[in-house]
């Protein structure tokens, strides 16, 4: 339905524009400018900094009006440029600067502050204020990555209105009155918010900084490019800045189809770990005699290619295995699937660590974000959007307060739950009819039903989820679906071929001529394949930015994994799975190499470039380039254009995509390009809202011709330098074990499942290497129904210990939001995900420790 | 004539014995039992009674604006906290049943369902008796379900403010009941009378109005229509005090005296002290343009105020003898002012305090002889043009509050300014 339309007089022009708009956005459409402090386009306009204020026709004749408050009437004249308005303007400047303090040289915002520039514009130039300004101690950390400046602060609310109206954190809010207000935590809490970082971005005067980016650069110093965040799938707009070959600062660019400007923190301050050189794998290293030594690219790529050759020698393709995490992006995961499936021809190829059942549900009924919103209702399965997609969750309180219904399907209460019209519980008795009833609870009613789909409990193989979700489409016809699922791109990995059972472009055409016959990777599973690894049916085990830590395997498991066959680990950061293996090839990581992504919602998105790769990385298609070489095949990729060209041959998810396609939208389009509509009215971006970021320079991919660089840049050489290996150990019972996902079998007496919540800060390597977030690591917790506790003869508060392939002893809590079936564990170290048995849905016995 | 103050003559006029021996509650019995709601807002209308909280609106015309909703709600503002503003004060600490009665009258007028009284934190005298006058009202079936069985039900609510001023602002009241810091909302959108309460239409009456309602009810809108003349009609409560001899708060009908017969009257101020003269006084509370000796010959009716160039107010009349230094006098306005800021919008937050300053300098030896433009400007820059009735750049009234007393003290006593700043001390000191 279009929009009413009103006719106004905006400086004596006669413009037609919506009921309903502010007139600040209404001047901002015909190029008029309005200097403004408080308002911001994504939240409720408070009309407090009074910075706006305009004349205004009412009733009784021109007035002086906040003209971010007021919406536009028929009739309505508005003047800005008259002396009144001038004066009423140069008036709040004035006061603002009055207690402001002439520390712009030193301060982090200076050179693109909005008060420094709107002073400038419209203030006097000179301060009449001889009086003593406020005073208050500075900084003050309100927690451990934001600290406030409360002599700088200008009171407009935006921080304040964030946390309660966006984020729904109201953990710092206004204290005491006049001219005492201040921005205030409460009491001791720390204003502890996945979300915190925002308010750093929408400050409009120095009061909020970042501690990461505190002093560390002018922002006229910085380069800036548009790129995509690499934490998650929410695939968040954002300006990537970098100062001498260092990422500086990450900003939200308000994408309207994606982030709207936000950010978490986890990706906001990701960037600390891409600077940890200490953290990353810099140099190619290959293991001679259990030793681990540098090695050039041609030899790394070399010794790979070697040791494909051989086991596929002495056993088969299928001797060769591929596992990758979803992390690689479009044009390094499509080289792989290349390499993989079509060079060397194996079936054994899971990119998605298992996530491929959904996401071959996911794409022909991929639904965009803004399509779940507006749904009719919205399922969230298996998912804590706030915990996996965090940005998502903040999309998604706005759309529950517009009236979207949701209902949930989780195994236990989440912050979903307050806003759920209906929350299921997803047990692992009820598998079977889950889709029945979830069917059931739709509310009447036109429109889509989308499914929201994640993978929260991680003790759960995502293959189960999978199934449900099967079952789901079919119970409910026409059904679509938004995908949450883990890793920045394992859609991307998807649909470059990167998983079981799907060619590039999860295409059913002909093969392109440049593919001879690509294996048929079926139903290949991580977990399946580690098993047969484990079983010593695999030869070489190549590992895509994969830590096998991650997906459960104790670094006793991975070393013993390594004795078995030869792994190759392509990765960004050490971690256990690059020490145990045979040849590490050193990454470039996100920042470090342009590409594209695919979102949750099947959104092709860029990614830009402001470093150099650390050390010796290369992006990961030229590290399969190479190794192509090295096996008598260049796979003819000698540039991503090439990459391109091919992702376009194969069609399907990828057809009609031309390089050019990024340069008609700011924020990418949705494939296939043929469901996007084009051209919509690029958001404008909006000076105050996102600083400095309105001159961001568009990367796309990088076809830049010889891209490949230099295949034989050299290491430092061979020396035996890392540590020797222990061998001989056997296998670890979690990894042989025959177990077989979806059959779930029955728990023992003592028995329980395992719920492993996703969680933004994930005791994983990188995060491990990143100062700024490394603390944010919740403890070891157990959680468990009060009544379990009691039938083991504990009580709250009592030492337990959970068994499993490991054994994990931490504190129990009686928790009522606990299902009776279930222990749920959280912990501060990766050791948790240890816990996690491969086989379907993880089993544990919990018992008390006696003492 | 005495309307709300007739039965301040008994010393036991806040029981309810005395309350139901004065005619208490005859009103109430005949708006609920004879009268409909529209018969009863039409006599407030009739008798054209005008707010008695400051803005001196017509409350049977708010009345009329409230919008249709399922649910509607009546505040009583007895946030009574400017200084030299005492009228309410007296009226719930002295006749809590008559404004109990009256709100009663008001929720049946307007289809309230619930309605709260919102006293001023400070007033602990006033909060118990006004909570007995609740608790009585229930206990005789005056309050609660089915009053006195016409089937009208309305629940009262006592709701003790916490010490800003500025809740008395009848947004920010509405913002603090709901649980919220007082910050004023916007108008427009915010009226009361269209988005109150908990988003529901709203009708935020003082307690002076409401009191008067039972009269109303009892005499007809007629009756209070005779008394006073124009538009102001019915008494008013007027809060004298400063530099005279008999402070107090005196009912009088309106616009049949005038501020002489207030200041000077035998049965009102009685002067000034001995050989002292008058050089000021403000009309109407300490937001209120300031009224010199020329003005003393005004009635008190507020058409004939505003005419002046003033305001009735709140019905506080302070005076000034040439005792008082008229600098200190003007900086004691704008530090009230400036100390209860809400501090959401920056012209009061940071101008009230600036003025503050400036005005302390002046008077304590520091001024400069730019200081007085500097003022000037920054009282223009909080209400262009510094006109009366006030502009404002300010989200509510509060902020423009403190230009009126700046700008009359320093175009009426330029000279006092300058020579404190001059000898570098406060010449009355």
């Amino acid at each position: 339905m279009p929009d009413e339309m009103v006719s106004v007089t905006l400086d004596g022009q006669v413009v037609q524009v919506p009921k309903g708009t502010p007139i600040i956005e209404a001047l901002d459409q015909i190029g008029v400018h309005i200097p403004r402090f408080c308002y911001h386009s994504r939240m409720k306009a408070v009309g407090v900094c009074r910075m706006c204020l305009v004349e205004v026709s009412g009733p009784r004749g021109f007035s002086i009006q906040p003209s971010c408050y007021l919406a536009v009437a028929e009739g309505m004249e508005v003047v800005t440029t008259s002396e009144k308005v001038k004066k009423a303007q140069s008036g709040v400047i004035e006061f603002l600067l009055a207690n402001h303090p002439l520390d712009c040289p030193v301060c982090d915002k200076g050179g693109e502050c909005p008060l420094q520039d709107q002073a400038f514009a419209h203030g006097a130039g000179e301060t009449r204020y001889v009086e003593e300004k406020r005073h208050y101690a500075k900084p003050i950390p309100i927690s451990r990555l934001i600290n406030l400046d409360r002599e700088r602060c200008i009171q407009c609310d935006r921080c304040t209105r964030f946390a309660d109206e966006v984020a729904g954190e109201a953990l710092i809010d206004f204290r005491g009155r006049g001219n005492a207000i201040r921005i205030s935590t409460f009491s001791s809490v720390e204003f502890d918010s996945y979300f915190s970082g925002n308010v750093t971005q929408i400050c409009p005067v120095g009061a909020l900084t970042a501690t990461p980016y505190r002093f560390k650069a002018r922002p006229w110093d910085l380069t800036q490019a548009a790129s995509t965040c690499g934490w998650c799938s929410m695939g968040c707009q954002v300006s990537v800045q970098a100062s001498q070959n260092e990422l500086t600062r990450m900003l939200g660019i308000d994408s309207d189809a994606v982030n709207h400007s936000w950010l978490c923190d986890r990706g906001r301050f990701g960037i600390a770990e891409v600077n940890n050189r200490d953290a990353r794998v810099l140099v190619p290293t290959a293991k001679a005699n259990g030793i681990r030594g540098e090695v050039s690219w041609a030899s790394a790529a070399a010794t790979v290619a070697r040791l494909v050759k051989q086991a596929r020698a002495s056993g088969g393709n299928a001797s060769v295995a591929v596992i990758g995490s979803g992390r690689l992006n479009l044009e390094d995961s499509y080289a792989w699937a290349k390499l993989a499936l079509d060079v060397v021809g194996t079936p054994l190829v899971d990119g998605v660590l298992g996530q491929g059942e959904v996401a071959s549900t996911w794409f022909e009924r991929a639904a965009s974000i803004d399509q779940a919103l507006a749904a009719r209702a919205l399922i969230a399965l298996n998912v804590e959007p706030k915990e996996e997609v965090p940005v998502l969750h903040l999309r998604l309180r706005e759309a529950v307060g517009n009236g979207l219904h949701l209902i949930e399907v989780n195994s236990t209460a989440t912050s979903l739950s307050p806003m759920a019209a209906t929350s299921i519980q997803l047990s692992p008795e009820g598998v079977g009819g889950l889709a029945e009833a979830v069917a059931a609870s739709l509310p009447d009613g036109d429109g889509d039903v989308v499914i929201l789909v994640g993978g929260r409990n991680r003790a759960m193989d995502p293959a189960i989820t999978g199934g449900i979700l099967r079952d789901l489409v079919a119970a409910v016809p026409g059904a679509r679906i938004l995908s949450a699922l883990g890793a920045s791109n394992v859609h991307g990995a998807f649909l470059a071929g990167l998983a079981p059972g799907v060619l590039p472009g999860a295409a059913r055409g002909a093969v392109p001529s440049t593919w001879r016959s690509p294996a048929d990777s079926g139903r290949a599973n991580y977990a399946g394949i580690l098993r047969a690894a484990a079983a010593g049916e695999v030869g070489v085990l190549l590992l895509l930015d994969c830590d096998l830590e991650e997906v459960g395997l104790t670094p006793e498991a991975i070393e013993a994994l390594g004795e078995r066959c030869a792994l190759v680990s392509l990765a960004s950061y050490e971690s256990a799975t690059t020490r145990a293996a045979a040849v590490t090839l050193p990454l470039a990581t996100w920042g470090e190499a342009r590409g594209s992504v695919v979102n949750g919602e099947g959104r092709m998105l860029r990614l830009g470039e402001q470093l150099e790769p650390a050390g010796l990385s290369k992006p990961g298609w030229v590290a399969a380039s190479l190794i192509a070489g090295d096996l008598g095949d260049d796979m003819s990729i000698l540039t991503a254009g090439d990459i391109w060209a091919e992702l376009k041959a194969w069609g399907g998810a990828f057809a009609g995509v031309e390089p050019s396609i990024f340069s008609s939208t700011l924020d990418g389009p949705l494939l296939p390009v043929a469901r996007w509509e084009a051209g919509g009215a690029p958001r404008a971006l909006d000076p105050v809202a996102t600083p400095g970021i309105s001159s961001v320079s568009r990367q796309g991919p990088d076809f830049r011709a010889g891209a490949v660089l230099d295949p034989y840049a050299v290491g430092t050489g061979a020396a035996p330098s890392a540590k020797v290996l222990a061998s001989g150990r056997e296998v670890p019972a979690a990894v042989a074990s025959e177990r077989v996902p979806m059959e779930l079998g029955v728990p023992g007496e003592d028995e329980a499942w395992l719920i492993l919540s996703r969680r933004v800060y994930e005791a994983d390597a990188r995060l491990a290497a990143n100062p700024a977030l490394a603390s944010f690591v919740r403890g070891d917790r157990v959680r468990v129904s009060p009544a379990r506790l009691a039938r083991l003869g504990a009580s709250d508060g009592d030492r337990v210990q959970v068994v499993g392939p490991v054994v994990l002893q931490a504190v129990a809590h009686a928790d009522d939001a606990i299902p009776d079936w279930a222990v749920a564990v959280e912990g501060r170290t990766i050791a948790v995900t240890h816990l996690i048995d491969g086989a379907g849905w993880s089993r544990v016995r919990l018992e008390r420790l006696d003492g | 004539m005495r309307i709300v103050g007739a039965r301040l003559e008994h010393a036991d006029s806040h029981t309810l014995e005395r309350f139901l021996a004065t005619g208490g509650n005859n009103a109430l019995r005949k708006a609920l039992l004879e009268m409909t709601p529209e018969a009863v807002a039409a006599e407030v209308l009739t008798a054209n009674l005008l707010g008695r909280g400051g803005a001196g609106f017509e409350a049977g015309r708010k009345w009329g604006m409230l919008r249709k909703a399922k649910r509607r709600y009546l505040v009583v503002n007895g946030d009574e906290s400017e200084p030299a503003t005492f009228k309410d004060h007296l009226l719930v600490e002295r006749d809590p049943h008559q404004l109990v009665e009256g709100a009663t009258i008001a929720a049946y007028a307007i289809g309230a369902s619930l309605a709260v009284i919102y006293l001023r934190g400070e007033f602990a005298l006033g909060l118990e008796r006004v909570q007995e006058a609740i608790n009585d009202a229930y206990r005789i079936g005056a309050l609660g379900r089915d009053i006195f069985g016409s089937g009208f039900s309305v629940d009262i609510v006592l709701q003790p403010g916490a010490g800003a001023y500025i809740c008395g602002e009848e947004t920010a009241l509405l913002e603090s009941l709901e649980g919220n810091r007082g910050f004023p909302r916007i108008k427009p959108p915010y009226f009361p009378a269209v988005i109150g309460l908990y988003g529901d239409p709203t009708i935020v009456n003082n307690v002076e109005t409401v009191s008067n309602l039972p009269w109303i009810v009892e005499n007809g809108g007629e009756a209070f229509k005779s008394l006073g003349s124009g538009r102001s009609t019915g008494t008013r409560l007027f809060a004298l005090s400063g530099q005279v001899n008999r402070p107090g708060v005196y009912e009088v009908e309106m616009t049949k005296i005038t501020f002489r017969d207030l200041i000077f009257g035998e049965e009102f101020g009685q002067g000034l002290a001995p050989s002292r003269s008058l050089t000021a006084f403000i009309p109407g509370g300490a937001s209120s343009p300031w009224f010199f000796p020329e003005h003393l010959d005004l009635p008190l009716g507020q058409d004939e105020v505003a005419k002046a160039g003033s305001m009735l107010g709140s019905g506080s009349v302070i005076v000034m003898d040439d005792s008082s230094c008229p600098v200190r006098s003007a900086w004691r306005i704008a530090r009230f002012f400036a100390r209860e800021s809400c501090g959401q919008c920056t012209p009061c937050r940071e101008g009230g305090t600036w003025i503050d300053r400036i005005m302390e300098r002046i008077e304590r030896g520091n001024g400069r002889e730019e200081d007085l433009d500097l003022l000037l400007d920054l009282c223009d820059n909080i209400s262009p043009g510094v006109v009366w009735p006030p502009a404002q750049t300010t989200i509510c009234v509060l902020g423009p509050s403190i230009p009126p007393a700046i700008s009359a003290a320093i175009s009426r006593f330029r000279d006092d300014f300058l020579l404190h700043i001059k000898e570098g001390r406060c010449p009355h000191a």
